[in-house]
């Protein structure tokens, strides 16, 4: 394969969203293209009519001047077209190597595991992504699923491999390997599609970079183009970047933790920390080291098993959530969909539902309706949330503005402290942009934040003082410059 | 009685009450873990067991009524499968909704054809023994001399966990139980496998339905009397697999032939509450006091191609 054009792509959906505007676009052999747009943009929707996976209303995909019949993702397959989606398609209850070969197991009907499980294995280090085979999808960290997605792509034959935000899951480390990794690919012929909101990742990776805007492309650039007129591009107008200013200026405490021990896997050991009115902490780490367990304890879901846990100069006992928000701790969690929000509620339900005693729109167990939407309406300005209507119902927005919502909500009620968990995950720039600035805001007011993030420039960028944690305990503290040591601390290894 | 025939009448009864439950119990399975959920395999036994009947009527053979019952089990079975394959019913409903046309169907089809007066009794499947293994005391004449129909049940737990776990087809069953839009990205059809899985769950019921109307050789209205809810809680409580469900029927069978033995001995026992055994004991499993119990993931979800 030389290359493959998509031409002149067009899609709607209902209700008359243009997700991709005639777009005509040539991915070569050889090279990786960086896909870059604002959530909703329609890089995914471009790439999945690529995959077969969904079909255009108009254009064609062409590979090397003949145009393919795509009606599904397995004709797309058998051109050598495959995708990794941001969501993985990956089967939790079935094994590595069944996963890699479901669908392409070959000739026989019985299914002999053990040489199955060899023949993934081998073909896993012949293209240089090691798997355990034989283990179980659910049992493996989201890197590693990562991986068998690709392998499965390179199992069937893929030529051009479309991977969609493959780095927003992972860590620093495993984000260098995959790196390495789509390299040698490119090297070896094939074409990679990479798209990314991380918009430094484009010089690491890329050969060319285009930029999708409202469904149509805007721009082509050489990777080396400066990040804030790729921002811009995007956007449609210059981004800034919101910074810090001055140092934090109080000493009294608003939320501290002290030995605090949590069951889990993995819990809290022993985690002390201390966050002052008027500054962000942030709590720097990579996945899986104990973030929700932090996260949960303070957001009052999880008990301590040993230490304190003290707010406002208040310890209570037993904590809820309901308590927590009452002394003035709100949360934005890290799983956005299950914790965040109600999706199939409206806009303005979603925006009022906490605070419906606080504010007196619940009497006597009647809603006042009328109140509730017009303090909504008030939001929705203030935040600068996009949807239709109020009445809209949050599952429909995009990625960033439901966050917005989250935010919105959270927020308004001026808590004196903010657990902010990954808070700009999956977030294009501007709406990364936004949460920044509301985050900055609510510390210039005086009030504390706790940023959870796995993402190290968010944390260098926005946070006071850090933490790092790993396997559960705080494995040192550091100062937002100094990058490199929260690097190896997240890491594990000794600073 | 001798204690020697309390027990081999027990084993004996056991069995029989369990074959049905096995029979619904793997179709259950097998439509469940191609993501389909099947209340309907009560419904389904009852079309089964009412096919039996009108086809051992009408040739006068056990052939021509198990043919009739399989094929009149699998046309039940389709139409929850378009309900929830195709109209994205909810499956409970779709479910519930077989059942009770079932119960209507076959009572109205019975009255319209043999009358409110009925017909001969038609050949049914009496025990067959099985040479030199049914001479063992005890377990000669309760394991090694019963209905065909509970032999084959017995032989299928085996099969279909085998055709389930080791072959390329039950992985792509699994696969699109689990999860089917990867099952798609793989380029298997997805609602193909859904039907063709609902449809073997049919002969399975049909199966199920037959055995239970050959024990009696006549229809009545109903007369599967809930074994195919106890099949459903079989399903559960034997985790969505073959053996499990072996092993549930068993014990659902057990605690019936239980009750039926005390009654036989002048024991009076409340009988409701036995009946409710099998499902306080589902309660019970599915709670997670022994081990948990996992329903496939998508089980219940229609699929719509994006
Ligand atoms: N199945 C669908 N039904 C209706 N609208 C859809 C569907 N899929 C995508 N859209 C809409 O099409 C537009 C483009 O979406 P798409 O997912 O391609 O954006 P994206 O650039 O990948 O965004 P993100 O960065 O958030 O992943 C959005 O407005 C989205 O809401
Ligand atoms: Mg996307």
């Amino acid at each position: 394969m030389r290359e493959l054009q998509l031409v002149g792509i067009d899609k709607r959906f209902p209700p008359g969203v243009r997700a991709c505007a005639d777009v005509t676009l040539t991915i070569r052999a050889g090279e990786v293209l960086a896909v870059l747009g604002e959530n909703g943009a329609g890089k995914t929707t471009l790439m999945r009519i690529a995959a077969g996976v969904t079909r255009p209303d108009r254009g064609s995909v062409v590979k090397d001047g003949s145009r393919l019949a795509l009606g599904s993702p397995r004709d797309a397959i058998s051109h050598g077209i495959g995708m990794v989606h941001q969501h993985f398609m990956l089967i939790p209850r079935l094994s590595v190597a069944e996963n890699v070969v479901l669908g392409f197991e070959g000739g026989s009907r019985l299914l002999d595991r053990s040489t199955l499980r060899r023949s993934v294995e081998s073909f896993s280090e012949q293209v240089g992504l090691r798997v355990d085979a034989g283990r179980l999808v659910e049992e493996l960290a989201v890197g590693e699923q990562q991986r068998v997605e690709i392998l499965r792509a390179l199992y069937r034959g893929a030529e051009v491999l479309i991977l969609d935000e493959p780095t927003a899951v992972l860590t620093p480390t495993e984000t260098d390997g995959l790196f390495r990794v789509v390299r040698e690919m490119a090297s070896a012929g094939k074409a990679i599609v990479f798209i990314s909101h991380k918009l430094h990742e484009i010089s690491q990776v890329a050969d060319r970079v285009v930029i999708l805007r409202n469904g149509e492309l805007v721009a082509e650039r050489p990777p080396t183009t400066p990040l804030g007129e790729l921002a811009a591009l995007m956007v449609g107008r210059p981004v800034e970047v919101p910074t810090r200013s001055g140092t934090a200026a109080s000493e009294s405490v608003a939320l501290e933790l002290a030995g605090a021990c949590s069951h889990g896997a993995p819990g809290l050991d022993s985690v002390s920390m201390v966050v002052g009115r008027g500054e962000i902490v942030g709590v720097a780490g990579v996945d899986g080291n104990g973030q929700v367990a932090l996260e949960e304890v303070l957001a009052g879901i999880r008990q301590l098993s040993g230490g304190t846990l003290s707010l406002v100069g208040e310890a209570p006992e037993r904590t809820s959530p309901t308590t927590m928000r009452r002394l003035g701790l709100v949360r934005i969690p890290s799983e956005r969909h299950r914790d965040g929000i109600v999706a199939p509620a409206s806009v303005w339900e979603n925006l009022v539902m906490f605070d419906l005693h606080r504010l007196g729109f619940a009497r006597g167990g009647a809603l006042r309706v009328r109140a509730a939407r017009r303090r909504a309406e008030q939001l929705v300005e203030e935040y600068g949330i996009r949807c239709g209507s109020i009445d809209q119902s949050v599952g429909e927005l995009s990625g960033g503005n439901q966050q917005k919502v989250v935010i919105a909500r959270e927020l308004a009620a001026d808590p004196s402290v903010v657990v902010a968990a990954q808070p700009t995950r999956g977030l294009d720039v501007g709406a990364t942009a936004g949460v920044h600035r509301a985050l900055l805001e609510h510390r210039e007011r005086g009030r504390a934040v706790v940023l959870i993030s796995a993402d190290l420039d968010e944390i260098c960028q926005l946070s006071d003082r850090v933490y790092v944690m790993y396997e559960g305990r705080v494995s040192g503290t550091a100062a937002p410059s100094e990058r490199e040591r929260i690097g190896r601390l997240m890491a594990g290894v000794a600073a | 009685m001798s204690a020697e025939a309390v027990v081999t009448s027990g084993i004996a009864t056991t069995l029989e009450l369990s074959t049905p439950i096995v029979f619904g119990g793997l179709g259950g399975v097998l439509s469940e873990r191609s993501g389909v959920l099947n209340i309907a395999l009560e419904g389904t036994m009852l079309v089964g067991a009412f096919g039996y009947f009108a086809g051992a009527a009408a040739t006068g053979t056990v052939i021509g009524g198990i043919v009739l019952a399989v094929a009149a089990a699998t046309s039940g079975a389709l139409v929850l499968a378009w309900l929830a394959i195709h109209a994205n019913a909810d499956q409970v409903i779709a479910g519930m909704a077989v059942n009770l046309i079932a119960s209507g169907l076959t009572d109205f089809l019975y009255q319209a054809i043999y009358g409110v007066s009925g017909t001969a009794p038609v050949p049914g499947m009496g025990p067959v023994g099985i040479p030199l293994l049914d001479k063992i005391p005890v377990v000669g004449p309760s394991l090694f001399d019963q209905s065909l129909l509970t032999y084959l049940a017995l032989l299928a737990v085996p099969a279909v966990s085998f055709w389930l776990f080791r072959t390329r087809a039950g992985l792509h069953v699994l696969a699109v139980g689990e999860r089917p839009e990867a099952a798609d990205s793989a380029g298997l059809g997805v609602y193909k496998i859904r039907y063709l899985s609902v449809a073997a769950s049919g002969v399975a019921c049909g199966l199920g339905g037959a055995f239970i109307l050959t024990q009696v050789s006549s229809f009545s209205s109903d007369m599967t009397a809930g074994v195919g809810y106890i099949a459903l809680a079989a399903v559960i409580f034997g985790n969505w697999r073959p053996r499990g469900v072996l092993v549930a029927a068993v014990l659902f069978g057990a605690f019936e032939a239980l009750q039926s033995i005390l009654q036989s001995l002048g024991v009076s026992v409340p009988y409701d509450l036995l009946l409710a055994v099998p499902y306080l004991v589902t309660i019970v499993a599915v709670s997670g006091f022994v081990g948990r119990v996992r329903a496939p993931q998508a089980d219940g979800v229609p699929y719509v191609r994006s």
